[in-house]
Order: structure tokens, then C-alpha cells, then sequence
């Protein structure tokens, strides 16, 4: 992009000023009013239909503005030219949309290329961002979507919206449509991510637990207007009305740690998880993509063996599962959770596996921190 | 009995010719028929009214049509080539609008949601997206023209449609049996060549 098109080199501030857009006789959003700070992650939460979605869209464009003003570092967005706006703001969607015909770098080099980058610098930064998402890049880069599985395309969506190196990253519910432990393993993937770019990010989900877990500040919605902006603790705390304190209430029955066992909060085990030790990496691959997720547990027979990620397999595919699984802590069904936390903590894990005389259950580490809040 | 006919009628080289005019027609029909398509796909107000008038050509008989042609373009080449063109536009057209038209939500938003520009989203999402489509037109587009061009046998045309009609002329059943079984069964060679297309594009293209 020619320096003069390149509207931000960072957010400073975002002013979503008394903004109201109708469809027909329905209010999609009405008189909202709230503040991004430069840096933050502001979540939009609300259930379906509550806006959310429609006051995204309409910072970069995608729907226009009946009446209000949205400021970017003080400029209004409808002094820029949509389409150039739209260049200098990232954008990942649930679907993801990537491009069915096109490579893996074609789709992250899309824009790139009709901006006019050499193949050389296209094809680096590429490479830059599929390491920044942890895909191997000679693995990935010349694959098309249908060779991946969910979570990998999602990571594909997130390395193409950054292309252009934006500094503003619009999120619509990216994680919505994944398995429930892929989606934790993502979102704490997403978690150092951002600690690394330093971008500001605006990102709607309908899912408090996601919500509280990503989050700097959470902005509620219902019925199109904004019902509180705060922190997690402030919400807590301080519920602007009842609305709001039945969406946090559901976060915290389990503040109580001492009456609760790990039983009370584990995932229970589904059998997709299970793999045997006597596999080869590359069938466990396509066993992966099959189910849609990234976590695997290796069993001897009945006996546990250990744990495999998926983006460890790729380097080793003729390798037994046996060979390639790596510890991590096992828990007994009754052990109390604060024990499990503080184990789960020095090791520096985020998963831990339940077993009893076999796997019953996986244990989540942000589990525990986000319930406890 | 086969090799005397395909010998006194030279059926090697009207088969030659007869794929060459098929050949040459599909150039027009796929070059009028895309373009028709993508120039309704940037005027939709006009796609009623000429997809409907396609839609008319194609319900005339195709017999019909050869004759309504003959007292511009006399006989032979010239009109059976214009008929089969005429004939065949529509499910090329037609095609490519609807595939221009359908292309998945999630691609467009996507797409648009980068900053990509109406032009080169038709261009690099929805043309290489509803090539899969249009390939199915033209396999349509490629039956039809078989069939018109053996016809055009009847106004002298050239092609595998002469001898049918030296057949009937004489009498003659095994010319008649011989030539019509070649050419249904190139019908259905040229038919399957259509279906290998369409189904790589549609491994390439397609959307699973």
C-alpha cells in the first residue's frame, strides 16, 4: 500500500459516537455510544440479534451509518474512501471465507499481490504469518482450504487479515463454529498472539465465557443499545442492571474452590480424542481433521500414554503416536481444583488430563481461572 | 458392412469436418455466451428480458430455425453455424449469470471486508468461482450443436449429417444405421470429454 493510502499507522482512539442504524421498521443499533481505546481488546457480547454485529460492521464500512459518527484517531470514517478504508482494517468472520480456489498463500497474498508486491515479498510475508499462527509454512503455504481443517482455516482467516499489517483487527465471532477444546486451545493461542501485536482489537462473540476470557473491556448489548461498558471485575462488581448481572451470575457459581472437584468442571472425554499409541502421525492427521479438532489423547490398550497436538505431527508423520506424545499432568476424578491449578500452573500446561483407572475427562487451566474470575 | 459405408461415404473426413464446424460454433457460443453472462450480471434489470428472449430462440424448433434462416444466409455452412450458435447461447448465458450471481455470502463478504473493488472481486472470486457452472452450459451448449449441425446436413451443410441424408435419399438403412450409431456414440465421447472438464474445474473450483 502507497504510504498515502495507508490511513493509521495506529489507533490512538476510536469514537463510536450516538450511532443508530435501521433496517426498515427494525432498530439494529440505536444511539450507541462507546470508546476503543488505542491497544485495548473490546469485546462486544450479546446474544443474537442484539446489534452487535451491525455496529462492527460499521466501523469499516460494511454497513453504512443512519445517523451518528464513527471517528477513527479523530477522522470520521465516511471521509474515507470505503474501499481503502476497508485495506487498512483487518477483518475475520466466523465462516472465515477463505477463497475455495485459491492456495493458502494466494488467499493471505490476495491483496498484497493487487497492491502490487513483488512475488519475493509476498511470499515472505506469508511465510512471517503462518509462523506467527503456528503453521509450519512449508506444510502449509501451497495447500488450498479444503486440505484443512477447521482450526487451521481459522488461523489462515486470522494470518490474512493481518496482511497488511493493520493496526485495527475487527473479529466477528471467529471461534463460534469450533470444537469446544479447539476453541480453548485457539483462544489461548490468540491470547499470546495479541500480547505480541499489540493491535487494537474489536471482537463480538454471543459467549461470556470466551468474553471474559479475551477481554480488556466488555461492551453488553441487548436490543441494540448499549447496556454497560466495563471491565470484567467492574461487571462483577458493579452489574448496571439485572440483565447484567444474570449474564455474569452464570459465572460465578463457581467461585466456591473449596467445595468443588476437578469432576465438577472437567470436559468429559468424547471418544474423537482418543488415539492409539500403535498409529502412525499421518493417520492421526487425518483422523484430526476428520473430527475437527487439534488435541489428542494416546492409549496404550487402556493404558495412558500421553498427549499430541496437531501441529507437532506434520514434521514426523511416518512416527508412532507412541514416540511423539508428551506428559502432561494426570489428576484422579475427587482431587480438589485448587490443588489441579496450582499444578497445572508450575507446569506451565493448559491442558491436564482426569483419569481414573482410564482418561474420563480433560482439564482446561483458563477453565478454572475464567469460572473463578 | 460398416467398413463399406464408412468408406463410400468418407466418413473419416466428414467426421473431421463435422467436429471442426462443432469446434468452431462452441469458440462462438462460449465467447457470446460468457460474455452475455457477465455483461448481465452488471445489468441484472436486463437479465429478465434477455434470458427470456434466449429462452424464445431455443423453443423454436430447430428445424424451424434453419429455415426461418435460409432466406437470409441462403444454405449450407453459413446458417447451420448461425443456428446452432443461436440455439446454444442460452445455456452458456444463462449459466454464467447464475454462476456470477450465486457465489457463496462468505466469499463476497470476505472479499469485500479487504477492500477489494467490485471489479476485482468479478475477477478473482466470482468468475474462477462459477467456472465450474459455466462449464456445465457449455456441456449443454455442446450436445445442442451436435444435434443442429448433423441437421444442417439437410441444407448441405458438410459434416456427418450429409450422409443421413444420402440415406434417406436412397433408401439406403445400413448408411443410415452405420452413420447415425457413429454419431451418438461421438456424441457421447464428445459429451464425456465435457464431463471430465467440468468435474476438474469442480475439483479446483468448487466450493467442497
Amino acid at each position: 500500500m502507497t504510504s498515502s493510502n495507508r490511513f493509521f499507522e495506529k489507533i490512538n482512539e476510536i469514537k463510536i459516537d450516538n450511532v443508530t442504524k435501521r433496517y426498515g421498521s427494525v432498530t439494529a443499533v440505536q444511539n450507541v455510544s462507546l470508546d476503543i481505546q488505542g491497544g485495548e481488546l473490546l469485546i462486544l457480547l450479546g446474544p443474537s440479534g442484539c446489534g452487535k454485529t451491525t455496529l462492527l460492521r460499521m466501523i469499516n464500512r460494511l454497513v453504512e451509518i443512519d445517523e451518528g459518527t464513527i471517528l477513527i484517531n479523530e477522522q470520521d470514517v465516511r471521509d474515507f474512501d470505503p474501499v481503502l478504508l476497508r485495506k487498512n482494517i483487518g477483518y475475520v468472520i466466523q465462516q472465515i471465507g477463505l477463497f475455495p480456489h485459491m492456495t493458502v498463500r494466494e488467499n493471505i497474498g490476495l491483496v498484497p499481490k493487487l497492491e502490487g508486491w513483488t512475488e519475493d515479498k509476498i511470499s515472505s510475508k506469508v511465510r512471517d504469518l503462518l509462523e506467527l499462527v503456528s503453521l509450519p509454512p512449508d506444510q502449509f503455504i501451497n495447500r488450498r482450504p479444503k486440505q484443512l481443517s477447521g482450526g487451521q482455516q481459522q488461523r489462515i482467516g486470522l494470518a490474512r487479515a493481518m496482511v497488511m499489517d493493520s493496526p485495527l483487527l475487527l473479529m466477528d465471532e471467529p471461534f463460534g463454529a469450533l470444537d469446544p477444546i479447539l476453541r480453548k486451545q485457539l483462544q489461548e493461542e490468540f491470547i499470546s498472539l495479541k500480547e505480541k501485536l499489540q493491535r487494537t482489537i474489536i471482537f463480538v462473540t454471543h459467549d461470556i465465557e470466551e468474553a471474559f476470557r479475551l477481554g480488556d473491556r466488555i461492551a453488553i448489548l441487548k436490543d441494540g443499545q448499549l447496556v454497560q461498558l466495563a471491565t470484567k471485575n467492574e461487571l462483577l462488581v458493579n452489574p448496571a442492571n439485572d440483565f447484567i448481572s444474570d449474564i455474569v451470575e452464570s459465572e460465578k457459581k463457581f467461585r466456591h474452590l473449596d467445595n468443588l472437584t476437578i469432576k465438577d468442571i472437567m470436559l468429559p472425554l468424547d471418544e474423537k480424542y482418543i488415539f492409539q499409541a500403535n498409529q502412525t502421525a499421518e493417520s492421526a492427521i487425518d483422523k484430526m481433521r476428520e473430527a475437527e479438532i487439534e488435541f489428542g489423547i494416546v492409549l496404550e490398550g487402556q493404558h495412558y500414554i500421553g498427549t499430541i497436538k496437531l501441529n507437532q505431527l506434520y514434521a514426523n508423520i511416518d512416527k508412532l503416536l507412541s514416540n511423539l506424545a508428551s506428559e502432561v499432568p494426570v489428576f484422579k476424578p475427587g482431587e480438589s481444583v485448587t490443588v489441579a491449578m496450582n499444578i497445572m500452573k508450575k507446569a506451565n500446561n493448559f491442558i491436564g488430563i482426569v483419569m481414573e483407572n482410564r482418561p474420563e475427562g480433560i482439564l482446561l487451566a483458563n477453565e478454572l481461572l475464567t469460572r473463578l474470575v | 458392412m460398416i467398413v463399406q459405408v464408412w468408406k463410400n461415404q468418407q466418413l473419416t473426413i466428414k467426421t473431421i469436418e463435422h467436429l471442426s464446424m462443432v469446434f468452431v460454433a462452441l469458440l462462438f457460443i462460449i465467447a457470446i455466451g460468457i460474455t452475455i453472462g457477465i455483461f448481465l450480471y452488471n445489468k441484472k434489470n436486463l437479465s429478465g428480458i434477455v434470458l427470456n428472449l434466449l429462452n424464445v430462440i431455443e423453443t423454436i424448433p430447430e428445424l424451424v430455425l434453419l429455415v426461418i434462416l435460409m432466406p437470409f444466409f441462403g444454405i449450407g455452412y453459413k446458417p447451420t453455424m448461425i443456428a446452432s450458435i443461436l440455439y446454444s447461447i442460452l445455456p452458456v448465458a444463462r449459466n454464467t449469470y447464475v454462476g456470477l450471481i450465486q457465489v457463496d455470502k462468505q466469499y463476497l463478504e470476505s472479499a469485500r471486508a479487504m477492500g477489494l473493488q467490485e471489479r476485482e472481486i468479478l475477477w478473482n472470486i466470482r468468475i474462477p468461482l462459477a467456472l465450474p457452472m459455466i462449464a456445465a452450459g457449455i456441456r449443454i451448449a455442446i450436445v445442442f450443436t451436435m444435434g443442429v449441425i448433423t441437421l444442417g446436413g439437410l441444407i448441405a451443410a458438410g459434416g456427418l449429417g450429409g450422409p443421413i441424408q444420402t440415406g434417406i435419399h436412397l433408401y439406403d438403412k445400413d448408411i443410415i444405421l452405420v452413420t447415425g450409431l457413429w454419431i451418438g456414440i461421438l456424441a457421447v465421447l464428445v459429451d464425456s470429454i465435457g464431463s471430465l472438464i467440468e468435474k476438474i474445474l469442480n475439483r479446483k473450483y468448487g466450493y467442497d
